[in-house]
């Protein structure tokens, strides 16, 4: 019953972000294999494609995801349907639980979606892009980068105002990125030069994977997108609205 | 007195502001109570705290016996806010599949006569709804629960005249089925008409509180002429909540020893010793005045 709320008032948030993403994701494709000529030669996509979910696709995805954290309690106090929802029997822990996974599912979805939107627009192209190399980055994407999730839930639970929190959201993502390449002690902290950055397991000659993804280090990232949680349903179940 | 709400010693704070101050309350189950006080008396934030919606500072309260925030509990309860706010992107036959099955006591003939009787537009967005429309919504919402409490805040709030009617006879029908009516007002007409029992607060505590019936026997104007200026003093005693002077008369508000406050004008010389019933609204402007030079 709650998940019928909770993907009801999300829903045309996430269609509206996916389609951006698909169209993103095409355009970059496109552009990129263009660059390369390989849609004239060698019909390889493989380049094009990794490059685009590295680069383009994640740094869209990454604020996507931030977006579709927001909503919940501090939100619906603001459109004023907190004190309706609150009073149905369900807890605070509940509606949490069922908000915080829904967009969860939704951002790994528009991670997962436009990465294998890929091998079919390069098959649609004529060209090849392995479905399994599209998942693995796909996977790597939604998964490391589960933390942009997780801080826009977290705000969402501290701020009332949407723009507010996805302002101070981008602003917090963009200085943390820019401090974490320039100082050089806290180099190591980048998240998108640990996670979506390294090239160590794509081939140079083929664009395909051919080493051992950076599993470690999405899990460390995930695992503080569940701390960044725990802190956003402790502030959820505690507070006034 | 079977209470389906109780609170002690509740209060609330909003950073330096009280917004509750020790209220003490108790509805009775099977009643229609008015929960009256002026803007910013205290009404919402109580009634936030019954829903769990806001915590209290400290304090106790109690909702159907438990303590306020009970999953279980809520599902015997119904509850209708002030602004009547409800999911502007659901249709309104989306938010009544939806709120359906959360309530195991739900009655679909009373939604199907409810759908009726309000002409509401099921293929509608809520967000297109008139704020009327929105209170019917809610109220078809709460009545088909047959929850045993029924709490609403300024349910007449921004309604006409002819709605508001609508509303509160729909709400005297709930309570002769059985279900306890817990409603917030700042008018006192409405209050009057339907509930059988009142509490009233003024900052953040209860400045009248007990069955409307027995408070309107309890408290007698007593209004004394005299020919030389009159004797306040003598007026002052176990008894009196009030002792107005204007001019050469003396107003009285009692709540005990009528007879012998009446008993008095004569032997002060009194010329004239008139004996009125208090309406509510008097009752409650004169204890609000008491409250602020109490304080």
């Amino acid at each position: 019953m709650p998940i019928r709320k909770v993907w009801r008032e999300s829903r045309s948030r996430f269609f509206f972000i996916l389609v951006a993403l698909l169209l993103v994701t095409a355009a970059t494709v496109f552009y990129n294999a263009k660059a390369e000529r390989v849609v004239i030669e060698s019909k390889d996509f493989h380049a094009a494609g990794v490059r685009t979910i590295s680069g383009v696709l994640f740094m869209f995805w990454s604020f996507s995801a931030l977006f579709l954290g927001l909503g919940g309690f501090l939100r619906e106090r603001a459109v004023g349907t907190v004190d309706y929802t609150l009073s149905l029997p369900v807890s605070r822990t509940s509606w949490f639980l069922y908000r915080s996974l829904n967009g969860a599912l939704q951002s790994m979805a528009a991670a997962l979606i436009p990465a294998l939107s890929i091998p079919v627009i390069a098959a649609l192209s004529g060209g090849d892009f392995p479905v399994s190399d599209a998942l693995l980055l796909g996977l790597r994407m939604g998964l490391g980068g589960m933390l942009f999730y997780a801080i826009g839930l977290l705000l969402s639970t501290l701020f009332a105002g949407d723009f507010t929190s996805a302002g101070i959201g981008i602003a917090l993502v963009y200085a943390v990125t820019i401090s974490t390449r320039v100082i050089e002690s806290i180099k190591r902290l980048n998240l998108q030069d640990a996670i979506f950055r390294p090239m160590q397991m794509i081939d140079p000659h083929t664009h395909l994977i051919r080493g051992p993804m950076p599993w470690s280090g999405v899990a460390l990232s995930f695992a503080l997108s569940l701390v960044l949680a725990a802190c956003a349903w402790k502030v959820t179940t505690d507070r006034d609205f | 007195m079977n209470a389906v709400v109780e609170t002690r010693d509740l209060t609330k704070r909003f950073g330096d502001n009280y917004a509750l101050t020790g209220l003490t309350i108790t509805v009775p189950r099977g009643h229609i109570v008015g929960f009256l006080g002026r803007n910013g008396s205290g009404k919402t934030t109580t009634i936030k705290i019954l829903l769990d919606v806001i915590r209290r500072t400290s304090g106790e309260a109690t909702v159907l016996g438990e303590p306020t925030g009970s999953v279980a509990v809520r599902r015997r309860i119904g509850f209708l806010g002030e602004d009547k706010r409800l999911y502007s992107y659901m249709t309104v036959r989306e938010i009544i599949a939806f709120t359906r099955p959360f309530f195991p006591a739900w009655r679909l003939e009373t939604e199907t006569r409810l759908l009726m009787d309000f002409e509401l537009p099921l293929n509608h967005k809520i967000g297109a709804l008139s704020k009327g429309m929105r209170t019917k919504l809610g109220l078809l919402l709460n009545l088909c629960r047959h929850a045993e409490l029924l709490i609403l805040d300024e349910p007449s709030e921004g309604l006409d005249p002819v709605m508001t009617e609508q509303m509160l006879q729909s709400l005297v029908r709930q309570a002769a089925d059985g279900t306890t009516v817990f409603f917030s007002s700042h008018q006192v007409a409405e209050v009057e008409q339907i509930a059988d029992h009142i509490i009233a607060i003024e900052k953040g505590r209860v400045i009248l509180e007990g069955a409307l019936d027995h408070l309107r026997q309890r408290f007698r104007r007593i209004n004394l002429v005299f020919d030389d200026p009159p004797p306040a003093e003598a007026f002052r005693r176990d008894g009196v909540d009030r002792v107005i002077m204007q001019g050469r008369t003396i107003s009285i508000l009692a709540s005990r020893n009528v007879d012998e406050i009446v008993a008095l004008g004569p032997m002060l010389a009194a010329k004239s010793v008139d004996v009125q019933s208090v309406g509510l609204k008097e009752l409650f402007l004169e204890k609000v005045k008491e409250d602020h030079a109490n304080s």
